[in-house]
């Protein structure tokens, strides 16, 4: 079965499921047609704190969220609004 | 008022403080701080002056806004004239030294020649002093600091220091203050030394007053709601500090690793904000034990962290290290990058201890890094061998040679001493400059311009040498702010990076937080000045002063000899692909972006300040 990698970072660590393994993230099972969006509202993470989504490293924006297909592999980062330097 | 309107200005070689009228005529079109000392040092320093001579001068300066109620107003600025690059050095530090000599009375501090012996320059409110300090040179930051508390038996004394790199001519050494806040960059540490002074300190008790106090209580009011409401300044940056990039940059497929030649780091979450959190297998405990701020700072984004107690960098220490055995400052995100991915290490204890001694001795963890960085690329190429390094086996990896390398460093000692005189004179020295991973001798921040192109332009162009918090444009490219950007693209990012790098330089002239413009533009900034200061303070007015810094540090530069012929990168990142991730097969675009900044700043095609471009801002 088509499986992925959700990672979950600064103060969105709070939803990690408790047996993650992996750095920060965990494994999530794709069914058909995954798209972000519904991965998002599955894994009941709050749409008014995500701001940075990184699909294998590159941007989705909140408008793409419900077209974004995902599939077996991939790498799904998210984080609030964050900045450093 | 909000400026005391008093310069100290000291000179070594007579042995003289004296009192002068600051130049308002300046601070009308500089404002103060970063913009204001530029403007003292293009007028007082010939641009070919060798740094590491007495002719060379210092600047401590402070801000209009620094010591007053406005969020992060504790901030000074070190501005000389660089011994690592040729170029125009500036440095900016928080802590609570700018405060205080705002509060004493005096909005900069000149250091001018050279005392004869090792002195340190004590100012209480207007009483200043050059005092010996033979008992204290040969000693590190954080003994000098102790030392000199305990002689003026002042708990309250603000101490701004330099260690022992500085005083081996270790050409990246800072200037300490508060135990572990930095004047970091560029040699500002160096050049201190250099005029034989091991440290200032600052006692002052007149507090700072403001044009109308009424109004200033409002816009500061209404600016610190903004950062207490904002999710970054109110709640990211006190949470995870500076090193909650770690994860989003290798994420994003821009994390230096091993000297550049890869830009997506394996062991990063091992060394990240988020893994400092965790609790260890030893003691239970996590690295950070909790955040902290700096003077009138409404964010606090500072780390206070301690290290494993049975981590191999802290075993067998003598009592010159007992320091280690507690809480100190670190880990920030600069540090860890070219500490850890850069040399291949992801060892979180290692990396605080590397930091810990870069406070205690007064090095920029930075260039440190990013040295033993290539220095690690030439070893296994077999450029450099065991011979070369003291018998360290210099691989990426190995975190027993970043301690011990870390380690002579801080001392100037043997290998150290090579390693101290910076990654492009190292690399060059043994025959491969190519390895050098700088722009004007300067070593790299940790963004790799292959995958977030509009900073290898700011590198390129930056006054300072290579360097991020010239012009941040990673907040757009990476991080959306204030609107979102594409990192890949090299379209729009000319005229990004100079609306950043102008920004940039009014908000380093305030005195206050360049972290502020996470949250402020200088629509927020603007009000709070003009209640503070005298006059009119405008947006346009402080886009524009912004804009005169830059072309100021820019005509300086030129005429240190370093022009448009220097706005470059190393062929590494013009010619060799990223080798995974995002930005995979991609090279950086300055080639077609150079040319575009150049005309929209109103500069020639060589990158020559115009004549109409210089009347246009009064230079």
């Amino acid at each position: 079965m088509a499986k992925m990698t959700v990672k979950l970072f600064a103060t969105m660590m709070i939803y990690l499921p408790v047996n993650s393994t992996k750095s920060h993230g965990f494994d999530y099972q794709l069914k058909d047609e995954t798209t972000v969006g519904y991965l998002i509202d599955d894994l009941k993470l709050p749409r008014n704190v995500i701001h940075l989504v990184l699909l294998n490293g590159i941007y989705v924006c909140m408008q793409n969220f419900e077209t974004t297909m995902l599939k077996d592999g991939d790498v799904l980062a998210f984080w609030p609004q964050v900045a450093g330097g | 008022m909000s400026w005391t309107k008093k310069v100290l200005r000291i000179n070594l070689t007579k042995g003289t403080c004296k009192s002068e009228p600051l130049n308002m005529e300046w601070a009308e079109q500089f404002l103060g701080q970063r913009g204001l000392a530029t403007k003292y040092l293009t007028e007082e320093v010939p641009p070919k002056t060798d740094p590491l001579s007495p002719e060379n001068t210092m600047y401590l300066i402070t801000g209009p806004l620094t010591g007053t109620m406005a969020s992060t107003a504790g901030r000074y600025s070190v501005v000389t004239k660089s011994p690592l690059t040729g170029v125009i050095a500036c440095s900016n530090s928080g802590g609570f030294f700018g405060n205080e000599m705002k509060c004493a009375g005096w909005d900069m501090v000149i250091l001018e020649g050279k005392a004869k012996s090792p002195v340190y320059i004590h100012i209480d409110d207007d009483d200043a002093q050059i005092l010996p300090a033979d008992e204290i040179w040969g000693k590190s930051v954080w003994e000098a600091d102790e030392w000199l508390h305990a002689k003026h038996q002042d708990p309250q004394l603000r101490v701004a220091a330099v260690g022992v790199s500085a005083e081996k001519g270790v050409l990246y050494a800072g200037i300490i203050n508060d135990l572990h806040r930095a004047a970091g960059r560029s040699g500002v540490g160096t050049v201190m030394a250099s005029k034989n002074v091991k440290a200032v300190t600052i006692r002052g008790s007149k507090g700072v007053s403001v044009d109308d106090p009424k109004a200033f209580f409002e816009a500061t009011t209404a600016a610190k709601k903004i950062l207490a409401e904002n999710p970054v300044t109110g709640e990211g940056l006190p949470a995870l500090g500076t090193q909650v990039l770690m994860n989003v940059i290798n994420e994003t497929g821009a994390m230096p690793t091993h000297n550049w030649k890869h830009s997506v780091f394996e062991g990063a979450s091992k060394i990240s904000g988020e893994a400092m959190l965790e609790a260890r297998d030893t003691d239970g405990k996590p690295n950070l034990t909790r955040n902290a701020g700096c003077f009138a700072c409404t964010i606090s984004c500072g780390r206070i962290s301690t290290i494993n107690p049975e981590h191999f960098s802290v075993q067998n220490k003598d009592d010159l290290h007992k320091s280690y055995a507690g809480n100190s400052g670190g880990l920030e995100y600069e540090a860890a990058w070219a500490l850890g991915s850069d040399t291949g290490i992801d060892d979180l204890d290692a990396l605080t201890y590397a930091q810990f001694v870069c406070n205690e001795q007064g090095i920029d963890p930075i260039s440190l890094g990013s040295t033993i960085a290539a220095a690690m690329e030439m070893f296994e190429e077999g450029f450099i061998t065991t011979k070369d390094t003291d018998g360290i086996d210099l691989k990426f990896g190995n975190a027993e040679a970043l301690v011990k390398c870390t380690e002579l460093v801080g001392k100037g000692e043997g290998f150290g001493a090579e390693l101290g005189q910076g990654s492009a004179k190292f690399c060059a020295k043994h025959g491969h400059p190519e390895l050098s991973m700088t722009v004007r001798g300067q070593e790299f921040p940790a963004y790799d311009p292959r995958g977030i192109q509009g900073m290898g332009l700011g590198y390129a162009t930056s006054n300072r040498g290579a360097c991020h918090l010239r012009g941040y444009t990673v907040a757009s490219e990476v991080l959306g702010i204030p609107i979102k950007t594409d990192p890949l693209e090299t379209e729009g990012k000319a005229g990004l990076q100079i609306a950043f790098q102008n920004a940039t330089a009014a908000f380093d002239s305030a005195g206050i937080c360049i972290f502020t413009s996470f949250a402020w533009s200088l629509e927020d900034v603007a009000p709070q000045l003009n209640a503070a200061c005298e006059g009119e303070w405008t947006v346009e007015r402080l886009g524009e002063i912004g804009e005169r810094i830059w072309n100021l540090e820019r005509l300086y530069n030129e005429a240190a000899g370093f022009g448009g012929a220097s706005d470059t990168l190393p062929p590494r990142l013009l010619k060799e692909g990223a080798t995974s991730g995002p930005a995979e097969g991609k090279v950086s675009g300055l080639a077609t972006m150079l040319p575009e900044y150049y005309a929209e700043r109103g500069w020639a095609k060589d990158g020559s300040v115009t004549k109409e471009t210089k009347a246009r801002l009064g230079l």
